[in-house]
């Protein structure tokens, strides 16, 4: 038998079933991986020991033969982002650093009443801004995989960087990640998982520390495609503590995932054609992918998206907009950090400056100048009616495609020294193919297509679908999954 | 981006920087600023004034009180609550 930590959430299940071990011991190897593997700063909290009395609850659950459902006894990796009860929450800030939720996210607590065992928080950048878990005021997480040509380690992507490294490097069976413009899909890419970032609306955000409230959405990371649809069947779901949840049934995600593609129609975005973009990354999308899904029975036809090239420029006035607006409760008074001052002010100041990072403080700047008098129109006004296009355009696409296949990153995922030369642009073009798709609104998913050539990194390859359609792109993921 | 306009946006923003970190967020807003600046070629003229409306919809909710009982677990977070206030710098003589 392979090692437990090794067995993705169905074999858990089978296992479990057959009562071929317990929930404890796979709970229990997976601390031991924690602790052995604490270089890659993939939590920030390990919880031990409510792990061990969840998983003892589960013990007597699977020894009874009422498992509660598929993530019973499973043992995943939270992203720090989630506010959970009576355990500290950071949003890996040191705003936040101290802070003790006095209540459960909905998503946290839809996974906790279905039985799964929950491990720790994961490393993030902070607020969840930022695309390689540079921005953590605890430090990056690293990703467990190394650079084949030298042997370097390299970053996690993010900002679900913690989340990533945990499923990857067997310090999780899953993980939750929150995507705001790629947050859960790069990493994934980066570290050679599967990500998905459900259609805005289908998961509750209640209790998830806000970025950009229009575009943030939580989503599972996970070692296989049936693995997240598996773990997307317990997130997902209507919360009235949600304004922006969308009241539709939830269906088994787990249904017909082999189901194939056989017959669909599967548009790649011609203006991306010649986005420049690594060459191994590139033959993996136009040559490999493509070639998967045409085996398979798929059609593959050219699409058009033509405000394509405005995304990035969007996304970049909307969310620092929202974020400076949602920081704007980080001001001492009621929970977080408190630095002193002479008035009321002074403190506010002091607490502020001294609590966030730079990147954090950047988005802020950003995001109050873009709703200040005098640029409020030309900005943010104008971004959202370019969102609205934008959003269109796939509207329009999807009349003639059942799905839009495109990388899922740039390039593969880099070193930390690299990322130095980086300036902030650059740092934001890594969002270019999965920004647009938060805009939209809509479900993607990220799924291991290939190594790199010489550096052996893993490489992603994201599939979009059409409003709460992530069935589709399950079962695409499946497909390309299957055909390594 | 000038210097002046920087101070002004931090003011608002309730943050404040050093005079070296003064130079790189001047120099990164600028080009931040310059490079969304692309958004004005953009033609949105064939969206009509409701052109922002989010057509998923947004739900609100019954107007009626909820107890929730969190009064005091809430306090806990506090850095320094007295009784069940929060207290702050004075701000009156």
């Amino acid at each position: 038998m392979s090692k437990l930590t090794d067995l993705t959430i169905k074999e858990l299940n089978v296992g479990y079933d057959k009562k071929e071990f317990k929930a404890s011991e796979v709970t229990e190897a997976y601390l031991k991986n924690i602790d052995a593997s604490s270089n890659l700063n993939a939590y920030i909290t390990v919880t031990a020991d409510e792990a061990l009395a969840q998983s003892k609850l589960s013990d007597d659950r699977i020894s009874k033969g009422s498992r509660l459902s598929m993530v019973d006894g499973v043992p995943i990796g939270v992203k720090d982002l989630f506010c959970t009860k009576d355990i500290r929450t950071t949003a890996a800030s040191h705003i936040l650093d101290d802070f003790v939720p006095p209540y459960e996210s909905t998503v946290t607590s839809n996974l906790l009443n279905a039985g799964s065992i929950f491990l720790g928080k994961t490393n993030l950048d902070e607020f969840a801004m930022g695309g390689a878990n540079l921005t953590s005021y605890f430090g990056e997480a690293i990703n467990p995989i190394k650079r084949a040509t030298d042997g370097k380690e390299v970053v996690t992507g993010g900002s679900s960087g913690g989340s990533a490294a945990s499923v990857a490097g067997g310090l999780a069976a899953a993980a939750l990640g929150t995507d705001t413009g790629g947050s859960i899909r790069q990493p994934a890419a980066f570290t050679g998982i599967v990500g998905l970032k459900p259609t805005y609306g289908r998961c509750s955000r209640y209790g998830i520390i806000a970025y950009a409230s229009s575009l943030d959405q939580a989503g599972p990371m996970c070692k296989t495609v049936e693995d997240t649809a598996i773990m997307l069947n317990h997130m997902a779901g209507f919360d009235e503590n949600d304004s922006t949840s969308v009241d539709i049934a939830v269906p088994d995600f787990t249904k017909g995932i082999c189901d194939g593609v056989k017959g669909m129609k599967i548009g790649i975005p011609k203006e991306l054609l010649n986005e420049s973009i690594d060459k191994d990354i590139e033959q993996s999308w136009k040559d490999k992918a493509v070639r998967i899904l045409k085996d398979a029975g798929a059609e593959i036809v050219e699409i058009s998206l033509p405000n394509l090239k405005y995304a990035l420029a969007t996304y970049y006035i909307l969310a620092p907009a929202e974020a400076s607006s949602n920081l704007a409760r980080y001001d001492g008074v009621r929970f977080g950090l408190r630095v002193d001052g002479d008035s009321l002010d002074d403190m506010y100041l002091n607490t502020r400056s001294a609590g966030f990072g730079e990147e954090v403080k950047r988005r802020i700047m950003v995001g109050t100048y873009v709703l200040s008098a005098g640029y409020y129109d030309a900005y943010y006004l104008k971004a959202l009616k370019v969102q609205k296009l934008i959003r269109q355009d796939y509207l329009n696409a999807f009349k003639g495609v059942d799905l839009i296949m495109t990388p899922t990153t740039p390039m593969p995922a880099f070193t930390v020294e690299e990322s130095k030369n980086f300036d902030p642009i650059t740092m934001y073009l890594q969002d270019i193919f999965t920004v647009p798709i938060n805009l939209a609104k809509l479900p993607a998913i990220s799924v291991p297509i290939a190594l790199s050539s010489t550096d052996k990194l893993p490489l992603g390859i994201q599939l979009i679908g059409r409003d709460f359609d992530e069935a589709t792109i399950l079962k695409a993921g499946k497909v390309i999954e299957g055909a390594k | 981006m000038d210097r002046k306009e920087v101070l002004g946006i931090a003011k608002l923003a309730r943050l404040k920087f050093e005079d070296k970190e003064l130079d790189s967020i001047e120099k990164d807003m600028g080009q931040i600023i310059d490079w969304i600046d692309i958004l004005q070629q953009a033609d949105v003229s064939s969206l009509d004034e409701n052109g922002t409306d989010c057509e998923i919809g947004l739900r609100v909710r019954e107007d009626t009180v909820k107890i929730s009982g969190l009064s005091k677990e809430l306090m806990k977070n506090a850095k320094e609550p007295y009784e069940s206030f929060f207290t702050v710098p004075k701000v009156v003589d």
